[in-house]
């Protein structure tokens, strides 16, 4: 039977379990900083070092950011939750044990709905907590002094040690691949737009561990799961389920069984490979954390933080088609990010300001003066999804960096940009070349104009004089324009272009050899 | 009749990482089994009008803290107290499965 037909007649069950680390100062439950990258354990103090006798002071900031996450999922934030001590014996948890929530969390239940395909999914959320992460083992080896290969030993790295984090995990509620990396796209877009993480998951900011099992189509009792680990890219995540899903279809095709197990990613060779049997639940010995009392919220503090819950990304993207007359496609593809969607639309009321008289008054969002903004609104989309796109992907840059003050192409550049090709300055295709330089000097575009005598020829007196001398020396081609032979109208315009360097407002040309030429 | 048997005890050692010798295990079975036998007598007070607690101080809350950066120690003071290090990391027995 081949691989195909195997995968076939099973169904994929997937649950998403997702550890956020919290966009905080400091450090779950003391005053360590939480800045990334810093030097191996230099934010570091007795209370993420275990050390006997200190005490837990829970993160203010870290409860409203979960608290924030929670209700943008929909989840039911409970007034009183519980910490509770997890045991485990690995170096990375210097206490022996790790804080978080276990039979009273945070919140619970929600949704998120996710597009694949067109088609809206809602997945529901089963729960959110608060808990602290681990330090950073390094094995066998030193960090930048190459791999020892079988040292008998590990290094540990406690700067991230007590950085909060929220697990949201979700109900096996998705079924393929496809599926688990919308879903994750989308809960990294909300948790973006809320601003409670950097959400990165490269640096580990944000990570995900899926498990997934497979039943015969059609059957409902559920497989045995395995979980992968090791995932570090929304690629990577439908990659490493695509392939469990082939490999634990092949096992039960030819009659074998599925461990319960916990596998890890290898993004070189593209294959999950087994890590360890899965300890049940139990073994980790649960209990309240003595050291901290229930976490109790005042409802109105819960309220005022619902309040304060920014426009997402759904909503958003439907304003974005209301008021600008965006494309569905466009819209969805420039609030991907929070950053793009906020870099656009400072761009587009840029633009509305300067059309100033032209825009509508409420009420009014139909009527005829929207058309000039719609426009605009679309060229700024255009360029933001096309060239600024490549030269963004091509400089390595992520959308935040849009937002900083350094950035090489602010709106204003961009608008003074869409400028220039409007009053017909510059060719759209000259637009691009400005747009490089600006990207890669900061220059203005009205500068680069000026500086590389970019300008169009848009003055008809000048373009008169070029157009009669093309005309003059090509009598067939004016005979075959007078025959009704458009492609000679290109012969024609391309001899201006020639004779002008390229700068000719093309669309004068035009004008101007069909009213010399009388066609 | 045992509330925790020999083969339990032998588990949660092991999840303590402690070893343990046959006749450790037996008298250490037979003591929990003791102790948890006296705990049991708990059992038979009605607490069905009282509210589970999570904590002894019942009614009071976790105090939070701002989200503002405290001293900590250097990494020297952090490594003064570790067996071993290297390169300003705490060194351990290898322990990648």
């Amino acid at each position: 039977m081949s691989e195909d037909t195997s995968r076939s007649r099973y169904q994929a069950v997937i649950a998403l379990e997702v550890h956020v680390e919290l966009g905080t100062r400091t450090k779950a439950f003391c005053g360590c900083p939480t800045t990334f990258g810093a030097a191996p354990n230099t934010q570091v103090c007795p209370i993420c070092l275990g050390h006997p006798g200190v005490l837990p002071v829970l993160n203010r900031r870290a409860v409203e950011f979960a608290v924030k996450a929670a209700l943008a999922l929909h989840g039911q934030v409970h007034l009183e939750s519980v910490f509770a001590r997890k045991n485990y014996f690995y170096p990375d948890l210097p206490k022996g044990y790790q804080i978080t929530q276990y039979d009273r969390p945070l919140a619970t239940g929600g949704h998120l709905d996710v597009e694949v395909d067109g088609e809206s999914r809602r997945v529901r959320i089963r729960r959110l907590h608060l808990e602290e992460d681990t330090g950073k083992l390094i094995h066998g080896g030193t960090p930048g002094g190459g791999a020892t290969t079988g040292a008998p030993y590990s290094l540990v790295d406690y700067n991230r040690s007590g950085v909060p984090l929220v697990e949201i995990v979700s109900e096996p509620d998705l079924r393929t691949p496809a599926e688990a990396r919308a879903y994750l796209e989308a809960l990294h877009s909300i948790l973006e737009y809320l601003g409670v993480s950097d959400v990165r998951m490269e640096e580990g900011s944000m990570r995900c561990e899926p498990n997934i099992s497979l039943r015969p189509v059609g059957t409902e009792k559920l497989g045995v799961p395995v979980e992968i680990k090791n995932l570090n890219s929304f690629r990577a995540v439908e990659r490493g389920l695509a392939y469990e899903t082939e490999r634990q279809a092949a096992l039960l095709a030819g009659g074998g069984r599925v461990e319960r197990e916990t596998r890890g990613w290898d993004e070189g060779a593209e294959v999950t490979t087994f890590q360890r049997r899965k300890e049940s639940a139990d073994d980790y010995r649960y209990f309240p954390e003595p050291d901290l009392l229930p976490l109790v919220l005042e409802q109105d503090w819960v309220e005022a933080i619902r309040r304060s819950l920014p426009e997402l990304r759904t909503a958003r993207r439907e304003r974005l088609v209301r008021e600008y007359g965006l494309p569905a496609y466009d819209a969805g593809v420039l609030t991907a990010s929070r950053h793009l969607a906020d870099y656009y639309e400072d761009a587009v009321e840029l633009v509305e300001a300067s059309q100033g008289a032209s825009v509508p008054t409420a009420g009014a969002a139909d009527g005829p003066g929207t058309a000039p903004l719609h426009a605009a609104a679309k060229t700024i989309s255009n360029w933001l999804m096309g060239d600024v796109s490549r030269l963004m992907n091509e400089a390595g840059l992520e959308p935040l960096a849009m937002r900083a003050k350094t950035f090489a192409l602010p709106p204003a550049a961009l608008v003074e940009l869409v400028a220039l090709v409007d009053e017909g300055t510059i060719s759209g295709k000259m637009a691009k070349d400005v747009l490089e330089a600006t990207f890669s000097t900061g220059k203005p575009p009205r500068a680069i104009v000026a500086e590389k005598g970019l300008a169009q020829i848009s003055d008809s007196g000048a373009l008169e004089t070029v157009v009669a001398r093309v005309v003059d020396a090509n009598p067939s081609a004016v005979a075959e324009l007078r025959a009704g032979k458009d492609r000679a109208m290109g012969f024609l315009v391309g001899q201006v272009m020639k004779e002008t360097g390229g700068k000719a407002n093309p669309r004068m040309v035009n004008e101007l050899v069909r009213k010399m030429v009388g066609s | 009749m045992a509330i925790i048997t020999r083969e339990e005890v032998e588990h949660v050692a092991l999840l303590a990482r402690l070893a343990f010798s046959p006749d450790e295990l037996d008298r250490f079975t037979a003591q929990l089994n003791d102790i948890l036998g006296h705990v049991t007598r708990l059992g038979g007070l009605d607490t069905s009008a009282v509210e589970p607690t999570a904590s002894v101080l019942s009614g009071a809350a976790t105090p939070l803290r701002e989200d503002e950066v405290w001293e900590g120690l250097t990494r020297e003071e952090a490594l003064a107290s570790a067996p071993a290090t290297e390169k300003g990391l705490f060194k351990v027995p290898r322990v990648l499965e």
